[in-house]
């Protein structure tokens, strides 16, 4: 069985999309039953713009649907003042797994992490179960319908489409190459996610640089950029931005955060280039170099991307209602977008050359990565959720009232999500503000709230999710990608905390002050 | 035979007694067989020293030929220079100690070149070499990242002094060799 086969008929065909089909199918047969929440056909939905507000034609039977889901939400949160606070010790848990594991046991953690992640998630599911019965499966069902599997569907289809394009060539790397190649990756990795843009560029800026014996500092701006701070600009760019998205926070908002990325881009290419600008001077240049013609293998799989980009699209601007399934609500254009992503994905599979796939060193283990430790996290989140959407009623409430300023979640964002993944830690203070402002609201509302008048808190949470992410290597998956190819290629990288202390807090650190200064303070 | 040698501890103003030196050197077209700590990553107890002998020392490294006239080089330096022999012993040879560790196969063909073809006159001691192939972590990892290859290695070079030197220096060229600063053997 050759690669392409493997992994079209083994992974997916057998797999992954009769898992849809299923899935598409129980959706289609459940849906005919009434929930209690209040079923609804294809086109009643609430209506919005792209900005999120909505629309001055609801109709009477529009607003008692919401008011329906608005009582069913405030339900939710009643479980939030329940909740003990020890109860978010699994979510604690499985984070600081991730995060030391890595460093301490790689080898161990390698084989066993889906085990960790499952142990976390058993040991709050069982005693959730047991203790709130069908309310707390309504949680589970909640959480891995809405939240779980939109996040791994859009992850996987830009992970499987991105690995389908290659960048053949070799040009010779100076500083003003290296910048163009920053720029492009920058802008790419809001449109393609920074883990498909890194896995893209990252081998063409390994190879144009190869003769240099100074590069380090090429890899670590590369982590800074195009890994972290250049996918702030959609929900496609980082996972953080695409919860934020799932918990209806409109597609084109993140464009507001142009001005904080511009920022921290600008003077972070001023950087880069004085910085390879001195060692490109002290390095001896080849008397000759062999440049091979770049090209792009696999271009076609720009019309997936652009597929997928759609997709999301069209499901943060069309409402086409709902579908109940197990008592819980799912937007028909979220249904839709997913099966538009998973169909994208096996395009690019079916139509792809295996020998680019070879080149990229494609495999499916990055994503049972992500499936396997987000199952365990978006389970044990669910009690911290709760409690923040509780808002003072919730255990958590001292998180609430000790985070006052929007300069406070930047920087509580940001330092956690430096150690901790940061779409958890996004998630968790997205809560916490909305929480805090619009607690008992329905979520759709109180997000609309919270960005026509507490804007500056979300801006905070997620420049901080995303940009901070790139303070260690443990900050976002990426990143120690980028690292292993980069080791893998020869090209000595700096220790976990060499990179921090070499790197991030002379570089990054300086920079996040001055955001601060500039819009938080 | 293997060429004598000799470490001589000088107090004194570091610049100035480099700069008298050299320029002595120069002046004797002594080209080579003098060391001076302060241009070879020598371990020294700087501090202790500083303390002990109550003032700034230099090591001076030099071959048995060429100890006399530096001895007196120094003696009849001028009394307001304030140089000051504080200790004079043979050395018998120099060792320092090294560790590696890549994850590029090249990177480690590289590296196993290097200690195996080791100069004339330094011997390689305590060796450990580990090379390990994991075929089940090839690909990228995101959240558990690891190598499927990887060559570490731990060491001590030792043997005649400047060849130890020449050794370590070429050493340092290569980025993935940690390299402790050179002893000396009494």
């Amino acid at each position: 069985m050759n690669f392409r086969q493997s992994l079209c008929s083994h992974t997916f065909l057998s797999k992954i999309l009769p898992i849809w089909i299923l899935t598409v199918a129980l959706i289609a047969g459940l849906s005919s039953f009434p929930s209690e929440a209040g079923a609804r056909a294809p086109g009643d939905g609430y209506i919005a713009d792209s900005t999120g507000r909505a629309s001055a034609a609801q109709d009477q039977e529009e607003y008692q649907a919401e008011h329906n889901r608005a009582e069913g939400d405030h339900e939710h949160s009643r479980i939030g003042a329940l909740l003990p606070i020890w109860t978010i010790l699994p979510f604690i848990g499985i984070l600081l797994s991730i995060a030391l594991f890595p460093l301490f046991a790689p080898r161990w953690w390698h084989d066993h992490f889906p085990k960790v992640s499952a142990f976390w998630a058993v040991i709050f599911a069982g005693p959730f179960l047991a203790v709130f019965g069908g309310e707390a499966i309504h949680h589970i069902l909640h959480t891995y319908f809405i939240e779980y599997f939109p996040f791994i569907i859009l992850l996987w289809a830009l992970f499987t489409v991105s690995g389908g394009l290659y960048i053949k060539g070799t040009l010779q790397g100076s500083p003003k190459l290296n910048l163009v190649f920053l720029l492009f990756g920058t802008v790419l990795a809001s449109w393609m996610g920074t883990t498909g843009a890194s896995m893209l560029l990252i081998r063409p800026v390994m190879r144009a640089n190869d003769w240099r014996k100074a590069k380090t500092h090429v890899i670590v701006f590369f982590i800074f950029l195009v890994s972290n701070i250049g996918g702030s600009l959609t929900p496609l760019g980082d996972p953080p931005l695409f919860l934020g998205f799932l918990h209806d926070v409109p597609f084109f908002w993140t464009f507001t955060l142009l001005p904080h990325m511009g920022l921290m881009v600008v003077l972070l290419f001023i950087l880069f280039y004085a910085l390879d600008s001195y060692y490109y001077r002290k390095e001896t240049k080849p008397e000759t170099f062999e440049r091979k013609p770049v090209r792009v293998e696999g271009a076609h799989n720009v019309v997936f991307l652009l597929g997928i980009i759609g997709s999301v699209l069209m499901s943060g601007l069309w409402k086409a209602g709902f579908v109940t399934v197990l008592g819980i609500e799912l937007k028909i254009e979220f249904l839709l977008r997913d099966g538009l992503l998973l169909l994208m994905g096996i395009l690019s599979l079916k139509t792809t050359n295996p020998q680019i796939h070879k080149d990229n060193e494609f495999t499916w283990f990055p994503i049972k990565e992500v499936a396997y430790l987000f199952a365990g996290i978006f389970m044990t989140i669910i009690p911290a959720i709760q409690m923040l959407k509780a808002g003072t009623d919730g255990s958590l409430r001292f998180i609430m009232e000790s985070l006052e300023e929007p300069v406070h979640y930047f920087w509580i964002t940001g330092l956690l999500s430096s150690f901790l993944d940061n779409a958890p830690t996004y998630l968790t203070f997205f809560n916490t503000v909305i929480g805090k402002f619009f607690a008992g609201i329905v979520e759709h509302d109180a997000v609309n709230a919270l960005i026509a008048q507490k804007e500056l808190f979300l801006k905070a949470i997620s420049v901080g999710a995303v940009f901070m992410g790139a303070n260690t290597y443990i900050g976002n998956a990426p990143n120690f990608m980028v690292r292993s190819i980069a080791e893998e290629a020869g090209i000595k990288m700096p220790s976990f905390f060499g990179f921090t202390i070499k790197y991030s807090l002379p570089i990054l650190f300086p920079l996040f002050i001055l955001v601060t200064l500039v819009f938080f303070r | 035979m293997a060429t004598v040698h000799y470490e001589i501890i000088i107090k004194g103003d570091q610049n100035l007694l480099c700069a008298y030196l050299h320029g002595f050197l120069r002046g004797r077209k002594i080209k080579e067989g003098v060391i001076f700590s302060t241009e070879c990553p020598l371990r020294t107890h700087h501090l202790r020293e500083m303390i002990h002998y109550k003032g700034e020392v230099t090591h001076l490294i030099c071959r048995g030929s060429v100890r006399p006239a530096m001895i007196s080089a120094i003696k009849t330096a001028p009394e307001d220079y304030s140089f000051e022999i504080k200790k004079e012993q043979r050395i018998t040879g120099a060792s320092f100690t090294f560790k590696f560790e890549t994850f590029s196969k090249k990177v480690g063909s590289a590296l196993k070149r290097t200690f195996t073809r080791i100069p004339e006159g330094v011997r390689l001691n305590k060796y450990k070499p580990i090379e390990a192939v994991l075929p089940r972590a090839a690909g990228i990892e995101g959240y558990a990242p690891m190598h499927d290859y990887s060559f570490q290695g731990t060491g001590e070079v030792s043997g005649d002094v400047e060849t130890v030197l020449l050794f370590h220096q070429r050493l340092a060229q290569n980025q993935f060799i940690e390299l402790e600063d050179i002893s000396l053997l009494y």
